[in-house]
């Protein structure tokens, strides 16, 4: 038992890391560009209309994705900011810190596609609905922890204080996820995909909707990796630089 | 020629949007990369020849 958490924190080392990630990219960036653009083309031409939305449905193959990762990536910086806090691992913190403007990106998607499916369909861009106000207020916490990041230098104390908003804003991230299941009123429809296979939408839209998704989480572990690594190395050519 | 309908623009601005974004997302990644990449470079070079020198 001690031997595997050894070797599991044994990832948490730079070099190891950066090794790891170089290995791993090019088989995810062949991941992400197959299963996005199978799963966006049999979606958007090869599904049928929805029987009330008509062909406005095909905007779920990039709205839900992005909707998943802009929750899911802030609690993967939940995470990680948790095990600084705990742990002191660099490498954590600097994958939170690298997470951020993919996170904060997804958000911008999801609430630029709902917003154009929303004009047609509800009949406004914008509602003050459950859901979308705790995507904005999402999003307002990704502009914040980005900010820190950019206001200040990299140290142990800029590491904490973004370690803290993080896990104040997750309280918006997890409110996001459930805004749907907690409050019925709102424009908002439920979630479209759910491990309760009677809550799933139809099959026919589910299975390209599963293979997007699969090319987003591909798209999101192969930034995260990037831009880690980007992040270790100008650690190490501050740290070089110092030492002059 | 892609037609759906009186909802083209919708899934064409909605699709050309997202893909914006992310494009601008991939390409600042990329090439803030290959710069901090360059700089690691020149700086472990040039710490290795003061080494020498020494």
């Amino acid at each position: 038992m001690h031997k595997n958490s050894r070797s599991l924190w044994e990832f948490a080392n730079p070099k190891r890391f950066v090794s790891i990630a170089n290995k791993l990219i090019p088989w995810l960036t062949i991941c992400t560009v197959l299963s996005m653009s199978v799963g966006i083309f049999w979606g958007v031409f090869f599904t049928p209309n929805d029987y009330r939305q008509g062909a406005a449905v095909k905007i779920i193959y990039i709205h839900v994705p992005s909707a998943f990762l802009a929750i899911n990536i802030y609690i993967m910086m939940l995470i990680a900011s948790v095990i600084w806090l705990i742990r002191r691992h660099h490498v954590s913190l600097l994958a939170a810190k690298a997470a951020a403007p993919i996170g904060l990106t997804m958000t911008l998607v999801a609430i630029l596609t709902g917003a154009i499916w929303g004009k047609p369909i509800w009949g406004t861009y914008w509602a003050w609905d459950p859901r979308m106000t705790s995507f904005a207020i999402l999003l307002m916490f990704y502009i914040g922890y980005i900010s820190i990041w950019s206001a200040m230098e990299y140290n142990e104390k800029v590491g904490d204080l973004s370690a803290l908003l993080c896990i104040i804003g997750s309280i918006f991230a997890l409110l996001s996820r459930y805004a749907v299941i907690f409050w019925n009123q709102g424009l908002h429809q439920g979630a479209s995909m759910s491990l309760d296979k009677e809550e799933n939408i139809s099959n026919v839209f589910y299975l390209p909707l599963l293979v997007c998704l699969l090319g987003f989480v591909s798209l999101f572990f192969t930034l995260l990796l990037i831009r880690t690594r980007t992040e270790i190395r100008i650690k190490r050519t501050t740290s070089l630089l110092r030492m002059n | 020629m892609i037609d759906f309908g009186k909802y083209t623009w919708t899934i064409i601005s909605a699709y050309g949007g997202a893909s914006m974004l992310i494009i601008i997302l991939l390409i600042m990644t990329i090439l803030k990369s290959r710069k901090v990449n360059k700089e690691l470079l020149v700086v472990e070079q040039k710490k290795s020849i003061d080494a020498q020198d020494d």
